[in-house]
């Protein structure tokens, strides 16, 4: 139970990490560190790293606090919080749990470092079907193989209103369909097929090849 | 034509980014005020329940339902075999969407029309039962509703009407079978509608003069125990949790290079399921989560669905009415504006997060009051001690919440 506890500790305080790193990849992109984005990107990492302490210290004690050998008080120990109501027993046990202490705030150090040095994600090869987009045209392409989409389906951020200049091939025949826009178009191996349409209605729409392969989802806002 | 996506698929965007973050540090910062400095005295344990009237001034709605249902089930199986079919609509979004905003209204309103209740009083089958007994309580439900989810988020073929007809047929049976043997109270714990209209329903405003005393109230003996509630609440949010993940591309992804779609998906949602049940009976020690998770669970699913519901809803009954001849043009294009949406859905979570803190911290607090009750003096345990004892499920509600708005930021 206390292991458990423990662990569900340890992943409240990975899953802090989330909110510290975005908030520190909006700080680092931040025009100004006094505009109110940027603000609260400081404020959300302050809060999450702290949880991300207070949670991994309080995993640590669950994890390592033993029972204490003779429970003579009724009232419920060993809750995790109620480090100072029972004397830690002296000596280097003590002290080696001391040390064990400050561990969260090391590991929340750590997990913050990556933010700081992150670099772009890179570009997927995309195969080309739909020759080169026009200037305000967004561009996306996928190919289906084998019955898996290639490149892995991944989302495309089209801006509302824009052209979406969409090109899919195929090494077998398939219809593919755009959903919330309904298109649908069937595909031949050896011939891509190309739509162009305006992408007037904000949403997430999946491009599938029926029945049901994911290509990409285009995410219209 | 493909009959594929008989139910369009909600079409969010996902959240942005920033109402995320904000309503991830309001969680944290509500769940610790409202259980250390607010609430502070239990308030909601102990306020008498109304029983659900099945019978009195129902029986024309009983009736209404009845006959809806059998038409839409009649329809399924033999009517046009095509997106025009209203039986995905109804079965999906009718009545597995609309049941909880239903319910968290009204209370347990699936009980109060149960269609099955009113054959198998129309067909005066014995009503005590041939082998009346406890049976294994509530966890025949909870196996139909794993089914049901199964049956809604894997099933291949599942929006073409006749499996939905067939479906439906063959689980009413199934229920009228358990039902002749078990007498009618089987439905109140057998019907998986009936549970998660009575666990939904507990958060009904207008059935109790206290807001909020339903979900302290005790789960009816029917249920035997507390673990079954608990894997009720585990399958229906887990399964919506399973919904939004496997919305996601990396998700698709996942499952075009293992290349078995129906195996993974099945796999995946046990797991879920499992998962959510082992935190929610393991994450506190001897304080019981399920009645604090309902809240958690509620807006979650009013969250996932409420475009859905917006969308679909309206667009099955058109269905049924064009069926008819009428209206013949019609059409319900309401597309909801992305940031209501997302307000909304934040808004959702948040409410659920603090309902279910403070039913849980009221549970938490009444049991320390059980605990010196035999004491003198009015002085009950310290607050510390009572705190130090809901922290793994306060920890653990705020990380129910936060799985839920991360995952409709990767939808």
């Amino acid at each position: 139970m206390r292991v458990l506890t423990g662990l569900v500790l340890l992943v409240s305080s990975a899953a802090f990490t989330v909110p510290a790193l975005l908030g520190m990849t909006t700080l680092l992109s931040a025009p100004s560190l006094l505009s109110a984005p940027a603000l609260f990107a400081a404020f959300v990492l302050v809060v999450s790293s702290a949880s991300i302490a207070v949670f991994a210290q309080l995993a640590m004690l669950a994890l390592t606090r033993r029972r204490p050998v003779r429970p003579d008080p009724p009232a419920p120990a060993g809750a995790p919080l109620a480090g100072h109501s029972e004397p830690l027993p002296p000596g280097p046990a003590a002290l080696q749990r001391r040390t064990l202490r400050t561990v969260p705030f090391l590991m929340a150090a750590l997990a913050l470092l990556p933010g700081c040095a992150s670099a772009p994600a890179a570009q997927a090869a995309s195969p080309a079907a739909c020759g080169p987009a026009a200037r305000d045209q967004v561009r996306a392409d996928a190919a289906l193989r084998e019955g898996r989409a290639q490149p892995a389906p991944r989302r495309v951020s089209v801006p509302l209103g824009s052209q979406v200049r969409l090109g899919i091939s195929a090494d077998t025949a398939a219809d593919i369909h755009v959903h919330g826009y309904d298109l649908r178009y069937p595909v031949q191996p050896g011939q891509p097929a190309c739509v162009v349409f305006v992408a007037s209605r904000p949403g997430l729409f999946d491009v599938e090849a029926h029945p049901d392969i994911l290509l990409l989802q285009l995410e219209v806002k | 034509m493909p009959l594929a996506h008989g139910v369009g698929g909600s079409a969010d965007l996902p959240l942005p980014l920033d109402l995320v973050l904000q309503a991830g540090a309001a969680t944290v910062v509500l769940s610790f005020l409202i259980a250390a400095a607010v609430w502070t005295r239990p308030r909601l344990a102990g306020h008498p329940q109304r029983p659900v009237r099945t019978a009195g001034k129902l029986p024309g709605l009983r009736m209404l339902v009845l006959v809806a249902s059998l038409y839409l089930v009649a329809d399924a199986l033999a009517g046009p075999r095509s997106a025009a079919n209203p039986a995905a609509h109804a079965l999906f979004v009718w009545l597995w969407v609309g049941l909880v905003p239903l319910s968290a209204l009204c209370g347990p309103v699936w009980r109060a029309v149960n269609p099955l209740r009113t054959v198998f009083r129309l067909l005066r089958l014995p009503r005590a039962g041939l082998r009346p007994g406890p049976g294994a309580g509530v966890w025949p439900g909870v196996l139909w509703l794993l089914a049901f989810v199964w049956f809604e988020l894997v099933a291949p073929h599942r929006t073409d009407p006749v499996v939905v007809g067939c479906a439906l047929l063959g689980y009413a049976a199934a229920q009228l079978a358990m039902a002749v043997l078990r007498g009618e109270e089987w439905f109140a714990r057998g019907d998986c509608f009936e549970v998660y209209s009575e666990l939904a329903g507990r958060l009904s405003p207008l059935r109790r003069r206290t807001p909020l005393s339903g979900l302290a109230a005790p789960f009816p003996a029917a249920y035997r125990g507390a673990a079954g509630p608990a894997a009720f609440v585990a399958v229906w949010w887990g399964s919506t949790v399973f919904d939004s993940a496997s919305g996601s591309p990396a998700w698709a992804g996942f499952v075009q290079r293992t290349g078995h779609p129906a195996l993974s998906a099945t796999v995946a949602l046990t797991l879920v399921c499992a998962g959510v049940f082992l935190a929610v009976r393991k994450a506190a020690r001897g304080l019981d989560v399920t009645a604090s998770l309902i809240p958690v669970a509620a807006g979650y699913t009013l969250a996932h669905y409420l475009s859905l519901l917006v969308v679909e809803g309206p667009r099955g009954l058109l269905l049924v009415i064009q069926q008819w001849g009428l209206a013949p043009g019609a059409a319900w294009a309401v597309v909801p504006l992305p940031p209501v949406i997302a307000g909304a859905q934040v808004t959702l979570i948040l409410l659920g997060h603090v309902l279910g803190v403070i039913v849980a911290h009221d549970a938490a607090l009444a049991a320390g009051a059980r605990v010196t009750a035999g004491a003198p003096g009015p002085a009950a345990r310290p607050m510390l001690a009572t705190l130090a004892d809901e922290l793994p499920l306060v920890l653990f509600m705020i990380g129910c919440t936060w799985t839920g708005l991360l995952l409709l930021f990767v939808r």
